[in-house]
């Protein structure tokens, strides 16, 4: 329903409108696994300027998702890193993908893309050993400002494309209401592209 | 994570233009508009010692109102632009030990959307343009408001506030080159100015990489 709009008006002023699904991983956490799908709509007026939103979404793996670091820190040190899960998150992206070129009968397009939105965080209060704390409580989901750049490539044809992406998300988030801390987080994700109207 | 990093990276390399590739007869003809990106560093000095220079990203979406007239397409534009970084400031605890503590109290966030005019005379492979930016700042701490009342301001003795509008205008440069002609460049802009947002209110630096392109 959200994209009929979109596809009308693109269709009342020329370009595509592509719909995107993949899955997404954050690579440079340490502490934990995040792992999730990844939804977009865009927006192209020419082949090589796209304006598009997206939802990323990362499941809550309870224990599941520590990484080998946190199981030592918690169960054996029983310290607790400040373990604050990415759940969800919406970007404004716009991506503009300058080099274009033909490999065989296919169309490699790489670029980049920057975008602002909005990081829906979860702590964990279990690991934290902080259940019950009200200052925890406080601020154990919390929505975050959030900016976005990296680099993505594409391949494929006219409606179906593939596509990689290496993005950096910077974030501050907050645990127990008054520890601040910046995130940087390195996502790497695959996805699939369908393009809809005329190029 | 370095492997997950190295195949996507090499995946990035293959997709990316190469020799053997052809080229795509590509239509960059442009309709008057135009869009650019980057990403790089920003720096509110009036911040204080205690805060980074922090990581940016930045849109910029508007009108090239001499299009229409020959040879005169990209010379002068006009947008908008929106730009957001986060600042990495030490621990509030720390901060109060700094003799000449300005500035937020711990990590912030900002973000400015404003009007941005530019020119650029010098065009051909090579690049060069001026520009002029002013708008309006919002900064924020995500502290919890009850718990920054009666923990962070009684510790620090003072009350630099978790959130704030103001204000703030730069100028700067940007050199780019072309990877079509007329078409999308790849571009480095520098700026300086000034903002008026208390307790950030100071000079301001910010250089970026990314990409311009009419379309």
């Amino acid at each position: 329903m959200f994209a009929i709009p979109i596809i009308l008006v693109s269709s009342a002023l020329g370009g595509q409108v592509g719909l995107s699904g993949g899955a997404e991983l954050v690579a440079n956490d340490p502490f934990l696994r995040t792992i999730g799908d990844h939804w977009s709509l865009e927006y192209a007026p020419r082949p090589h300027v796209r304006f598009g939103a997206s939802l990323s979404h990362y499941p809550d793996l309870g224990e599941l998702g520590w990484k080998p670091l946190t199981e030592q820190l918690v169960n054996e040190a029983h310290v607790s890193p400040d373990l604050s899960r990415m759940r969800t998150q919406v970007q404004l992206v716009t991506r503009i993908m300058p080099f274009i070129n033909a490999v065989g009968k296919l169309e490699a397009q790489t670029g980049f893309h920057a975008g602002m939105g909005l990081v829906r965080t979860i702590d964990d209060l279990e690991a934290l050993q902080q259940q019950g704390d009200p200052y925890a409580m406080a601020t154990e989901k919390q929505l975050h400002p959030s900016t976005v750049f990296g680099l993505s490539s594409e391949l494929g044809g006219d409606v179906v494309r593939g596509r990689v992406r290496i993005e950096w998300l910077s974030y501050v988030e907050v645990v127990s209401s008054t520890t601040l801390e910046m995130k940087n987080a390195l996502l790497l994700a695959g996805e699939v592209t369908v393009w809809l109207g005329r190029r | 994570m370095a492997r997950q990093t190295m195949i996507l990276c090499s995946l990035l390399v293959l997709l990316a233009p190469r020799a053997w590739a052809r080229e795509v007869s590509t239509d960059f003809a442009p309709h008057g508009l135009y869009a650019a990106i980057g990403f790089g560093a920003q720096v509110y000095g009036g911040a204080g010692d205690a805060t980074k220079a922090g990581p940016t990203a930045r849109m910029e979406l508007g009108i090239e109102p001499l299009h229409k007239r020959e040879g005169m397409g990209d010379l002068l534009r006009v947008g908008l632009v929106f730009q957001g970084s986060r600042h990495n400031v030490m621990h509030y605890e720390v901060q109060a030990e700094v003799p000449s503590m300005d500035g937020p109290a711990g990590d912030f966030w900002a973000g400015r959307p404003g009007l941005v005019v530019s020119i650029r005379p010098l065009r051909s492979s090579f690049q060069l343009g001026a520009r002029a930016e002013l708008g309006a700042l919002r900064w924020a701490s995500p502290f919890d408001e009850d718990a920054y009342r009666l923990d962070v301001v009684e510790y620090l003795g003072w009350d630099p506030g978790m959130a704030g509008w103001g204000m703030w205008s730069a100028v700067g440069a940007d050199i780019g080159v072309a990877v079509h002609d007329p078409g999308p460049a790849l571009q480095l802009s520098l700026d300086t100015g000034f903002c008026l947002a208390s307790p950030l209110s100071g000079y301001t630096l910010g250089a970026r990489l990314g990409v311009v392109t009419p379309f």
